[in-house]
């Protein structure tokens, strides 16, 4: 379209089809944003890097759940060894009475 | 359609003039891909920040697992002691202990504490003889 052309044109005439050219160029320029076939948006790197986030906060929630089963564990055992020594405590104490060793 | 202006051109210049277009496109580029680059960036900081948690939570739990392995052998030990001074109740509840038998309890009873697990086997052991032996005898 020339200069010529645009001035036989409407105003209203004009004006639309300026916004068919940026129609135009929008629907390119998403095209280009999505594909990004030079990287100038590094949108393959997000994707891997979004990619490898995911994976690395699965990593930690698993993480956190063994952590969580650990520390009921470890309270479990401690209470259970707490119990042993008491109850042996206990019964030493009594068989020196009964066996007069002290 | 309702045009956006923006500061990167004045969207009166936009015609097809291929010239433009590339003008236009580089604007865009100046402007946005530092945009694009500033959230990869958050992104990798995210994830170091992810790789980082990895790390500590493997340390926490590898500390819990030598702690949970060392409970485990204690309460093996503690388990033991209490079969051991359980079994020397019954041998002094079943008949009057006297002489070398007496002995060798009180031993197994002064020590007990101090024993590792194999030498509170060889003493469980031991107390399970002296216990047939009198058991034979009854």
């Amino acid at each position: 379209m020339t200069n010529d052309n645009e001035n036989s044109l409407f105003p209203e005439q004009i004006k639309n089809s300026k916004s068919n050219n940026i129609d135009n160029f929008q629907r390119k320029l998403k095209i280009m944003l999505e594909k990004d076939e030079f990287g100038f948006f590094k949108l393959k790197s997000k994707k891997a890097l979004d990619q490898k986030i995911i994976l690395a906060q699965n990593k930690i929630q698993k993480l956190l759940d063994l952590k969580s089963r650990s520390e009921q564990i470890h309270k479990g055992l401690t209470e259970k060894k707490r119990n042993f020594l008491i109850q042996n405590k206990k019964l030493k104490e009594s068989l020196i009475a009964k066996l007069e060793m002290s | 359609m309702n045009i956006i202006q923006t500061d990167i051109l004045d969207f009166n210049l936009i015609n097809t003039d291929q010239a433009s277009k590339i003008l236009l496109m580089d604007n865009l580029l100046e402007i946005f891909s530092p945009l694009f680059h500033e959230e990869l960036r958050k992104k990798q900081k995210e994830f170091s920040n992810n790789i980082a948690d990895i790390h500590k939570l493997t340390a926490i739990i590898s500390e819990f697992k030598k702690k949970l392995l060392k409970l485990r052998n204690d309460i093996e030990i503690e388990s033991l002691k209490n079969q051991i001074l359980q079994q020397i109740e019954f041998l002094n509840n079943i008949d009057v202990m006297y002489g070398r038998i007496k002995l060798t309890v009180q031993n197994v009873i002064v020590s007990i504490d101090n024993q590792p697990l194999d030498e509170l086997k060889k003493r469980w052991n031991l107390l399970q003889r002296i216990t047939n032996e009198r058991k034979k005898g009854m």
